[in-house]
């Protein structure tokens, strides 16, 4: 296997020639940057997609109890979709947090101070840990997803995603909410997921299919987690969710957000790595995914921030040759009984 | 430009249709057919082998549509007719045929 800082990197973003689908010329650009904009045109992007997002949320206020259910893990990217959704837009939000038994301590305090500082609701929900750990240690051992999805993101978190996902679908059918939206940046998700209409109907065929899928990989316990009521599909007046991810539209740098949120007592984590900002896990994640593939799970969403202009490249290469060794994520492995031989 | 962002001007031979189809599979969605090591079957349903997922498929819609200036309905999402790389080609040189 090679170190992070052997692999050959691109010349204007990071992506490496380990990821794949991509080709490189002659000069080291890859096909990713061959087909992008300079920099500078990726606001005038961001502005369209602004309006589009501002005409879905014109259309769907006051509509019920809560504009817009947040998936909201505490993070920096989260939070500051929190913020813009209840500050700039003045949508009634309900934030909603998984806890997935490794959010760090400091992260656990920034839910309750954004939340509070924002004055919107909070909901925590826990799913059994002995399930969350199954999950993490299966996700890092077995194929359970796309390889499209593990070039957004490691097993575990996709695992963990898809989880967070469905309960955000629940609640939106249960309490009738007409948007979803996550802090989701450009790279974590498909370019054009900035606003994806959901419709319940078309959906259920690919639920059915995922299902399977999950309870071949997780067990039959898995069904709590993503499975869903279909009757409570069928009776509810909602056939179809808006899902936004506004970070896509936003254009703001990692320093920026920080300054920003910090405002709501928002305070950064020492203990997540450097490519997290809420969970102790993440570092575990990435390890897993570079001894697997051999490129970093987050290499996708910092190069999508060079090629935009969010991000220099010097602090990506930074960013994405940090590769944890075995010995900085030994604890969390244990934690989830996991081997590394295993992986 | 990707070739597969091209605005459809003039109408695609089959084998156009068949190459922009496959092309983006692989690029897009990293499923390969044809003479590689660990290919696809053209046959192979996509979403009972694990190769697609609900994101996969809303891109897949999105790109079919405007590759090839068609509109999919609901109950064609909703049918078996883009389920493998065969009934995709065939869906979509119908659908340009009409």
């Amino acid at each position: 296997m090679s170190a992070a800082s052997e692999l050959v990197l691109c010349t204007r973003c990071v992506l490496p020639t380990t990821f794949p689908g991509i080709t490189f010329d002659a000069t080291g650009l890859c096909s990713m940057c061959q087909e992008a904009p300079p920099a500078p045109e990726f606001e005038k992007i961001r502005g369209e997609l602004r309006q589009k997002l501002e005409a879905v949320f014109e259309a769907n206020r006051g509509k019920a109890e809560y504009d817009v259910v947040v998936a909201f893990s505490g993070g920096k990217d989260s939070s500051y979709t929190l913020m813009m959704l209840a500050q700039k837009y003045g949508l009634k939000c309900l934030a909603v947090t998984i806890d997935n038994g490794f959010i760090a301590e400091q992260a656990q305090k920034n839910l309750r101070s954004v939340t509070s500082a924002l004055g919107i609701d909070f909901m925590l929900f826990t799913p059994a840990p002995v399930f969350m750990n199954k999950l993490y240690k299966t996700s890092a051992t077995t194929t359970v997803h796309t390889k499209a999805a593990l070039t957004r993101a490691s097993s575990m978190c996709n695992s963990c995603i898809n989880l967070i996902n469905n309960h955000m679908v629940k609640l939106s059918i249960e309490k009738s909410i007409p948007i979803i939206a996550g802090g989701y940046i450009g790279g974590q998700v498909p370019k054009d997921s900035v606003i994806m209409t959901m419709d319940l109907d078309v959906q259920a065929r690919f639920r059915s299919e995922a299902i399977k899928r999950y309870l071949r990989n997780f067990g039959a316990e898995a069904e709590s987690y993503f499975g869903m009521n279909e009757e409570m599909v069928k009776r509810s007046p909602l056939r179809k969710i808006n899902i936004v991810n506004p970070m896509l539209a936003f254009g703001v740098s990692e320093e920026q957000i920080i300054e920003e949120i910090a405002t709501l007592g928002w305070r950064k984590t020492a203990d997540t790595g450097s490519n997290s900002t809420n969970c102790l896990l993440n570092d575990l994640g990435i390890a897993v995914h570079f001894k697997q593939h051999q490129y970093n799970p987050y290499v996708n969403e910092i190069a999508e921030q060079v090629r935009t202009g969010l991000m220099s490249r010097e602090e990506a290469v930074h960013k994405v040759q940090d590769i944890p060794d075995f010995s900085r994520v030994e604890r969390q492995a244990r934690a989830i009984g996991l081997d590394w031989n295993e992986v | 430009m990707k070739s597969t962002d091209l605005a459809t001007e003039t109408r695609d031979t089959d084998g156009q249709m068949d190459e922009k189809i496959r092309q983006y599979l692989a690029e897009t969605l990293l499923i390969e057919f044809g003479d590689v090591p660990g290919a696809t079957n053209e046959d192979e349903n996509l979403f009972e082998s694990g190769l697609i997922d609900s994101f996969g498929f809303v891109q897949l819609v999105s790109f079919l549509e405007k590759t090839f200036d068609i509109k999919i309905t609901d109950d064609e999402v909703m049918s078996d007719a883009l389920s493998s790389f065969a009934k995709i080609r065939t869906f979509v040189e119908t659908k340009v045929g009409q």
